[in-house]
């Protein structure tokens, strides 16, 4: 059975030489059309493996009857096909699971194949050499195509894909549409590059991001947690504001920070600070202790042209007879508040210098008792900072949004802060946020 | 399904409302650990005692029996609930592309997603849940990195329309279909067409059977260029202005008037200082979606509300003037305005 075949499959890759000056004209017309929709296309989609897909079906709709994309990138290998009014086929994996010998020697020599086939058993050895999908190799056989073009994908020097097309029976590849393909095959090449440069750079991104708070939400016994941490430059997606809880169950280090800066530059210092709280608190959990030595660490660590400077507020979260002891060191960070179950706000005053900034600086930690339900709520000045219509959010605000939420869940408490300092902010530049809050909820109370 | 309708009985409902409405979560999850002994699914427990619950929290609100405080208070301990179940609910073997589910820019509401979203991992769904108050560059770079077969947007609120057709603007951007659904449109789906929504859904089983047919690709969303959509984005670009002129506009109105003791002041400052930028937010949203119903509804609900806290009526109705009149260089605008 031969599939229908519509004009405009046939037109796109038509011999025109022939043709009338009208004609060519015309066919002239609709390929550049084509080709800007189809590289248009590919760059909307930023998410490779779907710029595939929607690459393969607007070839079948307009131009082949089969078509094949394969993108390596690192060790892994991704194809995409599809045959006319048939569904799209993935293969995605390690690059030596998937031998597609047909494929690779276009990649590597970055050469147009164009190969006839004859029917039978040579056909279907050869589809298989470039069709890693079973089901798609005998689709693409069942059509009975009478050649095949692998086109090398180039971009920035080097080769790094193949796209595949076939054409219904009694229709091949001359000269012309050849020359047409190739220049297609390099607009494809360009954004579909773009894409892989993208997810790549995203890919280290999340990476980075993961690193920047606790890699679970963690469950201690009897306290219940919630944070919020919005950065300012979304699209980086990487701030200079961190969180930590590590320890055991029963003696708890916690850690808020904030480095001076933003994107990932902030990101990368962040994690550092998170590293040498977490080393520092295996030796000794004293959080003054712990945070003069991540003091020494930066300064000795300091680079003429990098300047780090954070801010950090250091926890140790201990049970005792009456309820959760905290205590707490602060190197220049806005002090936590403590939210009691009746809807009182203290303030957890404990006075330091920044982190970075002075070599040998000393921290003294204070002490505070939450009883059951209440909340310890550590936040940034992204919070207090932010910018409203006519004034910062500021810390009565943040009080007075507090006082209503007296021995109320973690979430909620940290939901009502974020949605007020969110509201005051309407759709103005914003800093870091970041807000954690801890209420002692025990079991027993 | 016998044993859904038999496993949550009316003293359920009862009971899982009382403990929501306490704060107390142990209780909460005390009532759903006996009706799943019982044999009630984790979406069992989302139909039968979650979003009635829910539906009340939004009642007592409306009717000025709870305070805001309250209500996330209640919403908070439901949430917990939905989180833990979820648990229990498999992931999906097959490890297709998911489906993302986010909360507009701006809205908080974020439990009926939450529940879309796991009740779809029920239905063997992969999902991946952004939450509440999700920016459109947040949503972009969730699909540059899973590549989603959609994303299913929720806005409860009419004023948040302008912030779902960014949304919808950038992700067609990217080929990728969109389906709204919330409170926030009409169930008929005009709005969230005129958007350029790909489709709208009004429940969970109209999304499930919808998701069948989704096309894999989907073109840019067409500009909106009628003159009301000109005028939305002028509008919402000086919002905050308008918003402080409507304050002052509306208590020169209403001192004319005569009303000022109809409330007091203070309580009228946090009702106007607090709604104003939601109406504006309506009537843009009116504007951007050619229906007048938008910034109606939301003057009638408004008037409940202040009804409910002992305003006088006519407050509204000072505020409406003072907005027609701060925006009488927007034609449209004030056409629109009239009608409600």
């Amino acid at each position: 059975m031969t599939l229908p075949v519509r004009e405009r499959q046939v037109r796109l890759l038509a011999d025109s030489r022939a043709s009338e000056p009208r004609a060519r004209l015309a066919q002239a017309s609709s390929r550049a059309e084509f080709m800007l929709r189809l590289s248009r296309t590919v760059s909307a989609v930023q998410h490779p493996t779907r710029a595939m897909e929607a690459l393969v079906t607007l070839l079948v709709e307009e131009m082949v009857t089969f078509a094949q994309v394969t993108v390596f990138s690192g060790i892994r290998q991704a194809t995409v096909g599809v045959v006319h009014d048939g569904s799209v086929r993935t293969v995605a994996g390690l690059a030596v699971d998937a031998p597609t010998p047909l494929v690779d020697e276009v990649v590597r020599h970055g050469v147009v194949e164009h190969l006839m086939l004859a029917a039978g058993d040579e056909r279907r050895a050869l589809v298989d050499q470039l069709v890693p999908d079973p089901g798609l190799a005998e689709a693409l056989d069942a059509l009975g195509p009478e050649s095949l073009v692998v086109l090398p994908l180039a971009s920035r020097g080097r080769s790094f894909g193949a796209l595949a097309l076939a054409r219904p029976p009694g229709y091949g590849f001359d000269a012309g549409s050849l020359a047409f393909l190739e220049d297609l095959a390099q607009r494809i090449s360009v954004a579909l590059d773009a894409n892989l440069v993208v997810a790549e750079s995203r890919h280290v991104a999340a990476v980075l991001r993961r690193a920047m708070t606790p890699a679970r939400t963690r469950t201690v016994p009897d306290l219940d947690t919630a944070a919020f941490l919005r950065v300012a430059h979304e699209h980086e997606e990487l701030g200079g504001d961190f969180y930590d809880v590590h320890g055991a169950d029963d003696d708890l280090t916690l850690l808020l920070g904030d480095v001076a800066g933003k994107g990932v530059e902030a990101a990368v210092h962040a994690k550092r600070i998170r590293n040498a709280v977490r080393t520092a608190s295996h030796v000794d959990r004293d959080p003054a202790w712990i945070l003069a030595l991540v003091n020494r660490v930066l300064c000795d660590e300091a680079e003429p042209d990098s300047e780090v400077i954070a801010t950090a507020v250091c926890g140790r979260l201990r049970r005792v007879p009456d309820g959760l002891s905290v205590e707490l060191a602060n190197a220049g960070h806005p002090s936590p508040l403590v939210l009691r179950s009746d809807g009182a706000v203290e303030r957890v005053e404990a006075g330091g210098v920044a982190l970075a900034l002075l070599d040998g600086t000393t921290y003294a930690a204070t002490s505070v008792v939450l009883r059951p339900d209440d909340t310890l709520l550590l936040y940034t000045d992204g919070v207090t900072e932010a910018r409203g219509h006519r004034d910062l959010f500021g810390e009565e605000r943040l009080v007075s949004t507090l006082r209503q939420a007296g021995g109320m869940k973690a979430s909620a408490v940290v939901d009502q802060v974020a949605i007020a300092v969110t509201t005051h902010l309407a759709d103005r530049q914003r800093d870091d946020i970041a807000l954690v809050a801890l209420r002692f909820h025990p079991e027993q109370p | 399904m016998n044993v859904t309708i038999d496993a949550i009985g009316a003293e359920d409902v009862e009971a899982y409302w009382s403990a929501v409405g306490a704060g107390d979560e142990r209780a909460a999850r005390a009532v759903v650990a006996d009706v799943r002994r019982r044999g009630a699914s984790p979406t069992d427990v989302f139909d039968g005692l979650v979003i009635p619950a829910q539906q009340r929290v939004g009642q007592r609100w409306a009717a000025n029996d709870w305070t805001v405080a309250h209500e996330h208070a209640a919403t908070a301990i439901s949430e917990a609930v939905v989180l833990r179940l979820a648990a229990d609910i498999p992931d999906p073997d097959r490890a297709g592309r998911p489906l993302l589910v986010a909360c507009v820019e701006r809205e908080w509401h974020a439990l009926p997603a939450l529940v879309v979203a796991h009740t779809l991992r029920a239905g063997g769904h992969a999902v991946d849940y952004l939450g509440a108050n999700v920016s459109p560059e947040t949503v972009v770079g969730r699909i540059i990195d899973a590549g989603p077969r959609a994303v299913l947007v929720s806005a409860s609120l009419s004023s948040s329309l302008p912030r779902v057709r960014r949304l919808v603007e950038a992700v067609t951007g990217t080929g990728t279909p969109v389906v709204v659904g919330g409170h926030a449109f009409d169930a008929a789906g005009v709005r969230a067409a005129r958007l350029g929504a790909t489709a709208y859904a009004g429940d969970v089983a109209t999304l499930d059977s919808l998701l069948l047919d989704l096309p894999g690709h989907v073109a840019p969303a067409a500009p909106l260029r009628h003159p009301g959509a000109v005028e939305a984005l002028e509008i919402l670009a000086e919002v905050d202005e308008i918003g402080r002129d409507v304050i002052r506009g509306s208590e020169v109105d209403l001192g004319e008037a005569g009303v000022p003791d109809a409330m007091a002041p203070d309580d009228w400052r946090v009702v106007l200082s607090t709604y104003v930028p939601h109406v504006i937010g309506c009537v843009a949203g009116g504007l951007l979606t050619e229906d007048p119903s938008v910034p109606g509804q939301a003057r009638t609900w408004l008037t409940d509300v202040l009804a409910l806290r002992g305003g006088d009526p006519r407050a509204v109705d000072a505020l409406w003037q003072a907005l027609a009149t701060r925006l009488r260089e927007y034609p449209e605008a004030v056409r629109l305005i009239d009608l409600a």
